[in-house]
């Protein structure tokens, strides 16, 4: 789901490579770049071709000879001065020709710029969900958010499952028990010793973050009681973390879930969104999945630690193009997040993006529109190559865009499960009321 | 009188099946060359040493050949005169040709030879017998050729087949008891071409068998795209599968000649894994008889145990690679969803050589 926009914005390209396209379809967030002067004020004693006005008087011609050739002479002059004028442009349009996007100079990127500080001091093999959730949560936030607070919430939780399983008479120490009551805690209701935890519900409202992105952030979850799929597994991991419980995070396309073994090995798949254990073919069917995402270990495969610190770095690197827009930051992240998973579907459809921003910054400036026009400007012809490179890259990894109109078919699905929700909030706060009436 | 009868009749089945054992020793020599020398491959001498062999050394190769240059002419016609107006990449005359390929096994084609006019018919899912039970021949490129209709086996191997002869890849690929192609372009990247019902489906269908385990795709036993050797190791396995329907009552040691070859080029061939267990699986009944006890009942004898356990491990290696058996009845229900849910399993992407209305 955090890839959304980027998906959308992937298909456009992928249809061709008109960077018009792109410049007109993809949200601008960037901010509008000064366009390059092409009437440069051109003082006259810079032109070497322009010479002093001063009229040589030849007293051999007549008046009316002398006015001809007087306009001859101002005539040729205006066109020497045109020609040096292009001339200059189109030197100067070179060496002014940003191949950078400009860097964004809100104070609050620093706080972007030192979560990446810090989760690049983790170790990537081994760090705590807990606190890079944190990291990446608050720097959005702008360094506003507790860690001692949030700490405290998930430490409560814990030992809330904790009494849970005692209260089951269940092993304490078991995994599969551990975490089925993780999966229990997040979608059933609980009621152990008199204290009762609701069920995280689904926001229907903006699962894709497109109005909020903190819609997608495990602090809207735990502060409101509803997440999607994004912050819901999470928080899942968060909760596992704290238990000391083996679980594993998954994706499929625009999609995360959990998995864990039971006893004998055996995979589950926890969607937690719908609150249900999926078979493998039940995911496999429903999302748009190639072979070759399931081979190279993108999608339904259990992730690494590595992995998923990538993941981690692609949402900063989502946060910050969600608030401020694109520039050396994000590629500098995502360089990050591919050094750690070369392969991951995700890091390389951010990584495409940015360089088709980054490309249609640097054909906005010379004022190109199809890619033949390109040869002229070597710099640029490389970046050109650069993308289609990555487009390729992409297909090669087994990314295929979802087709429009199953997207929408998958959306209308989600909105009967909205409207059965409603009917059973309703049914709910009526059956609340009728409680008070006794 | 009668012992001469015996003599002779018994001589007869020696002398057939010793002909037999030639006929076959023949054709795996002629492929296993192709797996040393790479000069030597052909897919389609391949398929037809391994029917010629089940056809007591007798394959009508002219006709065969005839047929196969006349679809040929065909394909190099339609890639002449039509143009994919759609696809504008830089693998355009290699798409031309795999769509070629696609129109010749599926479509309908109105022709004119000189002033008549002919209809080329294209071949068809025979319903009948897929799993070539009652005759081993309907599995067959040469029972293809000859009536127009084959199965998941000969459709895929004719595509495969014409593919060399216009000189472009196709990669036959496998599923649960079924097999197809796979083709990979710059604008789709890998897709599927399906030829018994003639779509391209997409990787969903073949997941939503219900019988493709995540490890089975991972460790390629499905959906993986085969190599021309790879495609030899499945020929070897075909030619084990006839030998084993000619010869009923072998020793097996043919059989397991086969499957050695093929699977040291491809580990996790699926099909040859599969039959090897039930050849040692036979091999293990024919001791357990010999010694009067069940195949279950053999443990004191070291060899009996050393083999039931060998079959054990082969069990638990097959599993664990992710195979799971589709029962029959369920495969045909999921070949017939391609066409009665053909929406959800149809490949929108590839729309560049619809030539159905």
């Amino acid at each position: 789901m955090k890839t959304y926009l980027s998906h959308k914005v992937l298909s456009i390209s992928c249809l061709l490579f008109s960077l018009t396209a792109i410049s007109q379809n993809l949200p601008n967030l960037t901010p509008q770049i000064p366009q390059t002067n092409h009437l440069k004020p051109v003082t006259p004693s810079n032109s070497p071709a322009y010479s002093s006005p001063i009229i040589p008087h030849n007293p051999n011609l007549s008046k009316t000879q002398q006015q001809i050739s007087q306009y001859e002479r101002d005539r040729q002059e205006v066109v020497l001065r045109e020609q040096s004028l292009k001339q200059f442009e189109k030197d100067t349009e070179l060496s002014n020709i940003r191949y950078t996007l400009p860097s964004f100079t809100d104070p609050a990127t620093q706080h972007f710029y030192k979560a990446f500080a810090e989760l690049k001091k983790m170790d990537a093999d081994s760090f705590s969900i807990k606190r890079a959730t944190f990291i990446i949560e608050n720097a959005y936030y702008n360094n506003t958010k507790s860690y001692d607070e949030f700490s405290q919430l998930i430490t409560n939780a814990g030992e809330f499952i904790k009494e849970s399983i005692r209260a089951q008479k269940l092993d304490q120490n078991n995994n599969l028990a551990k975490n089925l009551s993780i999966y229990q805690f997040i979608t059933d209701t609980v009621t152990v010793n008199g204290k009762m935890h609701k069920p995280y519900t689904y926001d229907f409202n903006d699962y894709m973050g497109r109005k909020d992105w903190q819609n997608m952030f495990v602090h809207k979850l735990i502060f409101n009681g509803d997440g999607q799929c994004n912050s819901m597994p999470r928080l899942y991991q968060i909760l596992a973390e704290q238990l000391n419980t083996e679980s594993y995070l998954a994706f499929a396309p625009n999609h995360s879930f959990i998995k864990f073994k039971d006893y004998k090995g055996d995979w589950y798949n926890a969607e937690l969104t719908s609150g249900a254990l999926m078979a493998d073919a039940l995911m496999l069917s429903n999302g748009y999945i190639k072979a070759e995402t399931v081979i190279n270990g993108n999608y339904l495969t259990a992730q690494t630690d590595r992995q998923v610190m990538a993941q981690l770095l692609n949402d900063l690197a989502s946060g910050y193009i969600n608030k401020f827009g694109y520039d050396n930051y994000v590629i500098d992240v995502i360089n990050k997040a591919l050094e750690l998973n070369p392969d991951g579907i995700n890091s390389n459809i951010h990584r495409l993006n940015f360089l088709m921003q980054n490309m249609g910054y640097v054909a906005q400036q010379l004022q190109i529109k199809k890619s033949s026009e390109l040869d002229r400007y070597p710099i640029a012809k490389a970046m050109y190559q650069d993308l289609k490179q990555q487009n390729k890259k992409l297909t090669s990894l087994g990314f295929e865009p979802i087709p429009q109109k199953h997207y929408k078919a998958w959306l209308k699905s989600l909105e009967k499960h909205k409207a059965v929700q409603d009917e059973k909030e309703l049914l709910n706060s009526f059956k609340v009321k009728t409680n008070i009436k006794k | 009188m009668r012992k001469l009868i015996l003599t002779l009749v018994i001589l007869a089945t020696t002398y057939t099946a010793h002909s037999q054992d030639d006929l076959y020793n023949e054709a795996y020599n002629t492929i296993n060359e192709m797996l040393q020398d790479s000069t030597k491959y052909s897919f389609k001498k391949a398929v037809f040493e391994v029917e010629k062999a089940y056809h007591y050394g007798i394959l009508d190769t002219l006709f065969l050949n005839s047929e196969i240059n006349k679809i040929t002419k065909i394909c190099k016609q339609i890639i002449k005169q039509r143009n994919l107006k759609d696809y504008q990449y830089k693998d355009k005359s290699k798409v031309e040709k795999y769509a070629s390929l696609y129109t010749v096994m599926t479509d309908t084609i109105p022709m004119k030879m000189g002033n008549d006019d002919y209809i080329y018919v294209p071949f068809s899912y025979d319903f009948n017998d897929i799993w070539g039970v009652t005759d081993w021949q309907n599995m067959f490129v040469s029972k293809l050729l000859m009536t127009g209709s084959g199965n998941c086996h000969s459709l895929p191997y004719l595509y495969k087949i014409l593919a060399e002869e216009i000189e472009v890849d196709a990669h036959l690929t496998l599923a649960p008891n079924h097999i197809y192609i796979k083709h990979q372009s710059i604008k789709n990247g890998w897709y599927n071409t399906e030829l018994t019902s003639g779509i391209f489906p997409n990787d969903s269908w073949i997941m939503a068998s219900g019988y493709v385990h995540l490890d089975g795709i991972r460790n390629g036993l499905y959906m993986k795209p085969l190599t021309n050797r790879e495609s030899i190791a499945l020929i070897l396995v075909d030619l084990a599968q006839g030998y084993e329907k000619r010869i009923p009552l072998n020793d097996g040691v043919f059989i397991l000649k086969c499957l050695k070859t093929a699977l040291n080029e491809s580990p996790n061939l699926i099909t040859a894994l599969l039959m090897k267990l039930e050849t040692n699986k036979k091999e293990l009944e024919r001791f357990a008889l010999s010694k009067n006890k069940e195949i279950n009942q053999v443990m004191e004898f070291p060899k009996g145990r050393a083999m039931w356990q060998d079959l054990n491990q082969q069990v638990r290696h097959i599993t664990e690679l992710g195979y799971r058996q589709m029962p029959k009845d369920m495969y045909i229900d999921w070949l017939v969803s391609l066409k009665t849910e053909k929406d959800k399993y149809t490949n929108e992407n590839i729309n560049t050589f619809k030539t159905k209305q």
